[in-house]
């Protein structure tokens, strides 16, 4: 089963890409303060974990 | 993400990025030494990778389920210690496992913090990946 048929209630995104699609860089920055791109890692796979919050 | 951190050596060459919203980089830096992981904790103030995965807000009741609540005492009974999030709490994560080819092969959108995909999910995936 696709995790994107256990879409919350609630949920409303202003855009969705599906599997297969490219992901595009969007603004990120990481801890060292660097901008971060996804396009800088191409050749490996990355595993993505999008956390609630720093509790 | 702890699961994550510590199966590491099971996903091969994959690199496994930790996403927040939180804005501030020497908190992110704090965090990843607190937790002892070695890969990238990146911030999206915008969370706008949040909307382009679907990842969105749950409601109260699905955040604080049962199911969330007795994650917590688990973790707090494993000598895990709580802070109060200064963050959004209604927002809910995602995980993701991108292809070489920078394509999205695999996500899951939990619909509470409780529903995290298991370990052995992400690793699976991860495998089914094609290698370089």
């Amino acid at each position: 089963m696709s995790g994107r048929e256990r879409v919350p209630v609630g949920m409303t995104p202003d855009r969705v890409i599906d599997e297969g699609h490219l992901l595009p860089d969007v603004p990120l920055v990481d801890h060292d303060g660097v901008p971060f791109r996804f396009s800088d890692h191409r050749g490996r796979p990355l595993v993505l974990i999008l956390h609630r919050h720093l509790a | 993400m702890i699961a994550v951190r510590d199966h590491t050596d099971q996903l091969d060459d994959a690199l496994p990025v930790v996403i927040t919203f939180a804005d501030d980089p020497a908190r992110l830096a704090a965090y990843r030494d607190h937790l002892g992981i070695g890969f990238p904790v990146v911030a999206d103030v915008d969370r706008a990778l949040y909307r382009l995965l679907g990842a969105g807000r749950g409601s109260l009741r699905r955040v604080w389920s049962p199911g969330t609540l007795l994650m917590y005492a688990r973790l707090i009974g494993r000598g895990g210690r709580l802070s109060r999030p200064g963050d959004d709490t209604r927002q809910l994560g995602a995980d993701a496992v991108v292809d070489r080819a920078g394509r999205l092969h695999r996500v899951w959108l939990p619909s509470g913090p409780d529903r995290r995909p298991h370990v052995d999910e992400i690793v699976a995936a991860v495998r089914r990946v094609e290698p370089g």
